[in-house]
């Protein structure tokens, strides 16, 4: 295995001056509501390398983005509120590239809270042609950032990025969710990074289904979900097998909460579950209180988990703490666990049976008798969540985009304490 | 399938965002409505049955009336109620048998829903299934192979426009995004089916009485005899 250890740099593209009919002219701010009425009003006049800067005030309104490197950002994160109403499809849909959403709380949507389309994303940025670099020819949107937001009791996904690439999702709060907090679906390379969020209390925290390359969730809090982090390779979407999210220094409590809303025929009470992924890299996180597994390699959908590697992790008080279960093991090879803290494993011994310093594979692979959890409540009855840290006074001096994304250098990342 | 008319404008294209944003809500708004009647006519070509019902949906809490016309193996069957585990059969003629046995004049058999080998079970599943708790999810409808618009069409006196979701099902709605009819076809067994859908909002449904029930397995003899699945 060939893990790449520092994220590729994303596109600089902070742009503060830009073309417009062939004359140059300055990125602005446009105020919500005292230069437009709406956000989509602003979005609508904005230009690349703009800032949307919203006031405090419930918008009731669905945002669709299709100018390339703005930003939308709100005065306060827990004043400024987008609110669907429980009618409303989306809260924020970008389909253009590099474009930030800040310092906001979107919540009560029929779908996503925030969503970036990769799909639809060609025509928004003048791109006549599917980059055929991108797997399997799909569409891609390349750059995006959410930073402080909070998104909770959407009906689908609280932040959800499809077909994107080069991303950054951090310092944001999800719950409510009856599919997941955070999903980044269908991309290779990904080369997303997750980091210092907090899910709680969704039917997943994060699920990452054929989410390739280059993916961190790091240094981030899952507790009190049906399960916490979920890589996963389905059918359903293109790019199938997921490969390669490095899951890092994160907190996974107690993910076994019949009080979250549950996702149709879900399972539960899981910490980190690798469904069908492969050469996953899953490191010094802690994971406690998990009813049935702290961290699981299970088959899921035909597909077979394989090089994956569990090294270094803490695990207490969880059902098993180190769980491996891939029926008709044929193809689940190099797969190991080592130098973990833990207690009880299924196989038993299984940093022995399967170390990672060793070629021994394991021949007798244990059943796995998976209950899926009870039904939960509806997610549009569960409480608001208490305000979050808003945005630092100095971040309202960037311009608009998603910026650069960071270097991510997984060895420097300890194990929580 | 449907109603030709001169208000129909063929022109079929992949969906755009909003049309698979709109799709992908069709069942849980259905959900949200509560119930609704529906008409419902399918065909099992393989066999040459066919079978027609006119129902009384609740979805939200899983119960169903309707009156039953049918060829083939389900003809015996003139009314069924159904809840999330057991249908519950009207059928004259083992009514007429039983109460010449002396056992009473019982008007429903209680047996468990059984989709695998029960047309009529089949048709009810495609009732049921049109009803979600929580919406779709739309980009995977957008880029679902077949999904495409396919037309705007005239269907009980308004406009409507026709969406393919996926190869197997066709969705016709009204201008606000409601469901006025289900087109689908199981390719396995080669069986369309078309559901209309009314009066959409709640829907009283009170099953049998318990007394007025029998099960199944008292009448197996007879029940297999005359409903030949």
């Amino acid at each position: 295995m060939n893990f790449k250890w520092f994220a590729v740099m994303g596109p600089l593209i902070s742009v503060l001056i830009v073309a417009s009919c062939g004359k140059e002219s300055e990125a602005r701010t446009i105020l919500v509501p005292e230069e437009a009425a709406t956000i989509s009003e602003a979005v609508a006049q904005a230009r690349t390398g703009d800032v949307v800067l919203v006031s405090a005030g419930v918008y009731h309104e669905s945002v669709t983005v299709d100018v390339p490197g703005i930003t939308i950002r709100g005065i306060d994160r827990n004043t400024v509120i987008l609110d669907g109403q429980d009618d409303l499809l989306n809260g924020v849909v970008v389909v253009a590239n590099d474009v930030a959403v800040e310092n906001l709380t979107v919540h009560s949507f029929l779908q996503n809270g925030v969503l970036f389309n990769g799909v639809d994303a060609a025509d928004s940025n003048g791109e006549s042609d599917q980059s055929s670099e991108y797997g399997a020819g799909d569409a891609v949107l390349r750059g995006y950032r959410v930073s402080f937001v909070t998104a909770y009791n959407n009906g689908l996904y609280g932040i959800y990025a499809f077909a994107s690439t080069e991303g950054l999702i951090e310092h944001t709060y999800v719950s409510g969710h009856p599919d997941s907090g955070i999903y980044v679906g269908q991309c290779r390379p990904c080369n997303v990074v997750i980091r210092e969020v907090t899910a709680e209390s969704n039917a997943i925290g994060y699920y990452g289904t054929n989410a390739s390359g280059g993916v961190y969730v790091i240094q981030s809090v899952f507790r009190d979900n049906r399960l916490g982090v979920a890589p996963n390779s389905q059918k359903a979407e293109l790019l199938a097998p997921q490969q390669e999210t490095f899951v890092v220094g994160n907190q996974i409590l107690d993910n076994d909460n019949v009080m979250a809303p549950e996702v149709p025929e879900g399972f539960i009470g899981v910490g980190i579950a690798v469904g069908g992924g492969t050469e996953n890299l899953i490191i010094r996180n802690r994971v406690t209180g998990n009813s049935i597994a702290g961290i699981a390699l299970i088959a899921l959908n035909d597909f077979l988990p394989a090089r994956n590697q569990i090294r270094d992790n803490a695990l207490t008080r969880n059902g098993t703490d180190l769980l491996f279960a891939a029926d008709g093991a044929d193809g689940a090879e190099g797969n190991c666990f080592s130098g973990n803290e833990f207690d009880k494993s299924i196989p038993e011994s299984i940093e022995v049976v399967m170390a990672c310093d060793s070629t021994s594979q394991l021949s007798d692979v244990p059943e796995l008798e998976w209950e899926q959890g009870p039904q939960g409540p509806d997610y549009r009855t569960l409480p608001q969540p208490p305000p979050q840290p808003s945005m630092p006074s100095s971040w309202f001096e960037n311009p608009g985009g998603s910026g650069v994304r960071p270097i991510i250098d997984i060895e420097s990342i300890p194990l929580p304490s | 399938m449907g109603c030709g008319s001169a208000a129909t404008v063929s022109g079929e294209r992949p969906l755009t965002f909003d049309e698979a944003s709109e799709l992908s809500t069709v069942q849980s708004n259905n959900y949200k409505t509560s119930g609704a009647v529906v008409e419902v006519n399918s065909s099992f070509l393989s066999s040459g049955a066919t079978l027609s019902m006119r129902a009384t949906v609740d979805w939200q809490n899983h119960k169903g009336h309707a009156f039953i016309v049918a060829t083939g193996p389900e003809a015996e069957v003139l009314e069924v109620y159904w809840n999330e585990t057991t249908v519950f059969e009207r059928i004259p003629a083992i009514n007429g048998l039983l109460s010449a046995r002396g056992e009473g004049m019982v008007e429903f058999i209680a047996r468990p829903v059984d989709i695998e080998r029960r047309q009529l079970d089949r048709a009810i599943a495609v009732v049921v299934g049109l009803a979600a708790k929580t919406p779709d999810n739309p980009v995977l409808i957008q880029q679902k192979e077949d999904s495409a618009f396919v037309r705007t069409d005239a269907h009980r006196g308004e406009t409507v426009r026709v969406f393919r979701y996926g190869s197997r099902t066709v969705y016709w709605l009204s201008k606000d995004g409601a469901m006025l009819r289900f087109e689908g076809n199981s390719t396995a067994l080669n069986a369309p089916i078309v559901v209309d859908v009314f009066e959409r909002g709640k829907q009283v449904i009170d099953l049998p009485d318990p007394t007025n029930i029998v099960s199944i397995e008292k009448v197996r003899e007879i029940y297999d005899a005359l409903v030949g699945v």
